[in-house]
């Protein structure tokens, strides 16, 4: 701050005294000494910005779809887009996902031209992912994990995209939502974006180990643990105190458990072997399976990535702060 | 009439809680038994795993895992007789209105449970790590559909 009120004293001292006088030089965008702060400030922002983030710009690097791949199962396999039960058609929708807030049908993300999102541009797969935006400028509901995906790297989103529109095209409709008032309102989620949701973007700790930091992109950004792991105030909007801690609320009515690492309410008790076995094989460190939601993004995804990162995933998660949320008192005895 | 009705209703109702009752009395014995037997199948599989992950020099223990586990396999079916659906358990009605598709999902964990001690037999590591998945998902094939979540 104090850096950017010296250059906009600096800059309004620029138009009083010297040769570009308002009332001689008009000017039209340089007069104004706001503007001219902003402009020189965008100007060291573009040379000073760090070399890896104009390499990550989407324009220049061809998509590799094997990588898209990858990135796929890292999220899950989009279990959520395919309605498994009924055994319907890989990523076509339909799948309803029952929370709190109503039922929502899963979407059809096959590259079919009418009922999939065959004809969305680059620009257009990065604004849903990132912006929760449709090509027609609708605001998506934040049961899809946009709020997540936002912090996944531009290069990544279009690896994925890449992959996504080389699988086979599947014609079916999406089914209309079922929501309880007023969530479905447009009006609402504008205001929901606006003044509840806080994006946070993916930060990465110098001070942590590389394998630390892949994990912790791998978690808040691609496998969107905290999207069932994290409870929800009224609103919707993630308990970022309750980081991992678990909700009672999880999608399709079931309990999404604790997995920080506490002790008793938690998966302190699980080594970080355990945790990489588990999300490798869905099989819990007391010899029990996994069933639900998680257990198909295991299956469909997670189940896929290399050790490396599933270990990378573990040693996030087992250095996460201890949160004490007791899930399931009473039954469990 | 109306006495005799009332009456009537009395003794049935009193007789739904008398045998009510009785059943689910004599089902507590049976769920208390196969949540033990569960519970020892779910502790064979995590020690085959403890051993695998941990790289434990244990391996000589594994077979003998592999064959408690499959041993409780071929228990497993005769646990879960019709009317033990009710009291202190998680297991769901759908168990016996569709029970022909839980036989079958038992059957597949027999199978592979079977195949599991063949694996441990022949001492080849990698199949059996991928064996030892493929019986961990049969567990799935009951628990996702006729065991009630937490």
């Amino acid at each position: 701050m104090t850096i950017l009120k010296m250059l906009s004293k600096s800059t309004k001292k620029v138009c009083r005294n010297y040769w570009w006088k308002p009332q001689t030089f008009r000017v039209k965008y340089l007069v104004n000494s706001h503007r001219l702060c902003a402009l020189i400030c965008w100007y060291l922002l573009i040379l000073y910005s760090p070399l890896e983030a104009s390499e990550e710009s989407p324009v220049n690097l061809a998509p590799n779809i094997s990588a898209g791949k990858y990135l796929f199962h890292a999220a899950g396999g989009c279990s959520c887009h395919t309605d498994t039960k009924n055994n319907s058609a890989f990523l076509a929708g339909g799948r309803p996902i029952k929370t709190p807030f109503g039922t929502f049908y899963g979407t059809n993300i096959t590259p079919d031209y009418e009922t999939g999102i065959g004809n969305w541009s680059d620009e257009d797969f990065i604004r849903a992912m990132t912006q929760g935006l449709s090509p027609e400028g609708r605001h998506y509901f934040p049961v899809f994990p946009y709020t997540s995906f936002q912090r996944i790297k531009p290069k990544d989103l279009l690896d994925l995209k890449a992959y996504l529109f080389s699988l086979p095209p599947v014609r079916q409709k999406n089914l209309p939502h079922d929501l309880i008032l007023p969530f479905g309102e447009q009006y609402a989620m504008m205001f929901w974006k606006n003044f509840v949701w806080s994006p946070e973007p993916f930060i990465s700790n110098p001070e942590r180990t590389e394998s630390w930091n892949r994990g912790a992109y791998l978690a808040q950004a691609l496998a969107h643990c905290g999207e069932c792991h994290t409870p929800r105030n009224l609103l919707g909007a993630l308990k970022l105190e309750m980081h991992f801690a678990g909700s009672k609320e999880g999608p399709e009515g079931e309990l999404a458990p604790n997995i920080t690492p506490h002790k008793k309410t938690g998966i302190g008790s699980w080594s970080r072997v355990d945790i990489s076995y588990f999300l490798k094989t869905g099989m819990k460190p007391d010899g029990d399976d996994v069933q639900g939601l998680m257990g198909e993004v295991i299956e469909f995804g997670y189940q896929n990535l290399q050790e490396e990162d599933l270990d990378a995933l573990a040693e996030y998660l087992a250095s996460l702060l201890p949160i004490l949320n007791d899930l399931k008192p009473e039954t469990q005895k | 009439m109306k006495q005799i009705i009332k009456v009537a209703a009395l003794i049935v109702f009193l007789s739904f809680c008398f045998f009510g009752s009785s059943s689910l009395a004599d089902s507590k014995g049976i769920i208390k038994y196969r949540q033990n037997v569960m519970k020892s199948t779910a502790g064979h599989m995590g020690a085959i795993v403890d051993i695998l992950k941990n790289d434990l020099p244990l391996q000589a223990h594994i077979l003998d895992h592999a064959r408690s586990i499959q041993q409780n396999s071929k228990m497993t079916l005769a646990m879960f007789p019709k009317g033990t659906g009710l009291g202190n358990t998680k297991a769901k009605p759908a168990i016996w209105e569709n029970w022909s598709k839980f036989e079958s999902a038992v059957q597949d964990f027999e199978r592979e449970s079977a195949k599991l001690v063949k694996v441990a037999e022949s001492g080849d590591m990698e199949a059996l790590a991928k064996q030892v998945r493929a019986t961990g998902k049969t567990c799935g094939g009951c628990h996702r559909n006729f065991r009630k979540r937490d």
